[in-house]
């Protein structure tokens, strides 16, 4: 059974009661809220996954502020075990607020894997990792490969990497899109696969894309690295490749890795494990989405 | 290739020719070398730092100097983790 067998009302009965459980990415979440857009960004982004009907790794509350703040400058807060791990944020940015939570779960707890801050896709069974600062473009790069391109998405934001180098675990969750690349990625996107766009978040505007079909149902099925680019979006410039040496990226990565600290020589034979497999390049890129597709497919 | 350096000195070495990544399980360092600009990550602090062109010059001489045989040259990146000339240089 699917989170989109229920009706509208079923998932806010769930969503207020028992809390509704289903598969988010890899992991599975039982969410308890009785906030009408948390209700219906479930619908949207997670109409396809599974309901799970046993314990789930994580169990996350969405709260409206009590006290005055019910009605002065409402807020909505997270817990997560009943404990709340970060300040309560506007109470438009409810939806949002899931989703950051739901990362800040998997980077927090998720020790198995060296995780990096990074989007990956897959195509013939490869893995091409895109790790970026904000506003490098890798959503945006990574949701022109996937909904153009013909990649598979293994995740926008967290590239989960196995200790021993070998696999990358997909964690297909929603794409997060910010500012001008809301309006990009929907001129070659179906629009009902979008939430609305949440306005004056810490990130600017926010807007999240549910993965496709393809990619919901294939979870459990892992790819092998092979690539790691470094892309940067500046408005205008022509496509400009470079191949990139291990050691730089190595460096890189680690910087990009939210766990590598913690997780010491292990994280460090893991990096190390996962460039003996990989390719490293620099892609600068403008706004020819054709193009930056083309580029990427050159390199499998 | 993976090069682990003898269990006393806890310090391990990645080599991508010419460069190579050391991790001091110590002081929780990494570190790449040479590189036009030697980079350190220091993984507890979570910072990506950069030696100056004179520090490097001081590091990179030492690790150079050491290159005549595989000991010299993996002591010689021990030597250069574990020196405190790192810890000097911030």
């Amino acid at each position: 059974m699917i989170v989109q067998d229920l009706s509208a009302v079923e998932i806010s009965q769930y969503l207020t009661t028992t809390g509704l459980s289903f598969r988010a990415g890899s992991f599975t979440v039982n969410v308890h809220s009785d906030i009408a857009t948390v209700a219906s960004g479930i619908s949207t982004l997670y109409g396809e996954s599974e309901i799970i009907t046993k314990s789930c790794d994580f169990n996350i509350s969405l709260e409206k502020s009590p006290g005055l703040r019910k009605y002065i400058k409402p807020q909505v807060q997270f817990y997560l075990n009943g404990i709340e791990p970060f300040s309560p944020l506007p109470f438009s940015q409810a939806l949002p607020l899931l989703e950051w939570g739901l990362n800040w779960c998997v980077t927090n707890y998720c020790h198995e894997y060296l995780i990096i801050h990074a989007a990956v896709v897959e195509k013939n069974g490869f893995a091409l990792i895109l790790p970026g600062q904000p506003g490098a473009g890798k959503s945006t790069l990574c949701a022109a490969l996937v909904e153009v391109g013909g990649w598979r998405l293994l995740s926008d934001e967290l590239t989960i990497a196995q200790l021993d180098g070998e696999r990358i675990q997909p964690n297909p969750r929603p794409t997060s899109l910010k500012n001008q690349s809301i309006e990009v990625v929907k001129s070659f996107t179906c629009a009902k696969r979008f939430t609305p766009t949440v306005h004056d978040t810490l990130k600017g505007s926010v807007a999240h894309l549910k993965p496709l079909s393809n990619s919901i149902s294939q979870f459990n099925k892992p790819a092998i690295p092979a690539l790691i680019v470094y892309p940067k979006y500046e408005l205008g410039v022509e496509p400009c490749l470079s191949e990139l040496s291990k050691g730089e990226s190595f460096i890189r990565m680690a910087d990009h890795s939210f766990n590598y600290s913690i997780l010491g020589v292990v994280g460090f034979n893991a990096l190390a494990k996962l460039h003996d497999k990989v390719k490293c390049y620099e892609f600068h890129y403008g706004g020819d989405i054709e193009q930056a597709i083309a580029t990427m497919d050159s390199l499998l | 290739m993976l090069y682990r350096l003898p269990p006393s000195r806890d310090v391990y070495c990645y080599q991508y020719p010419p460069e190579m990544v050391i991790f001091d399980n110590l002081t929780k360092m990494t570190l790449l070398l040479p590189s036009p600009e030697a980079k350190i990550y220091s993984c507890f602090k979570g910072d990506n730092k950069k030696l100056t062109e004179e520090q490097l010059k001081n590091a990179t001489d030492f690790f150079l100097e050491q290159t005549d045989s595989a000991t010299l040259f993996y002591d010689s990146l021990s030597t250069l983790v574990q020196l405190n000339l790192i810890e000097s240089f911030e």
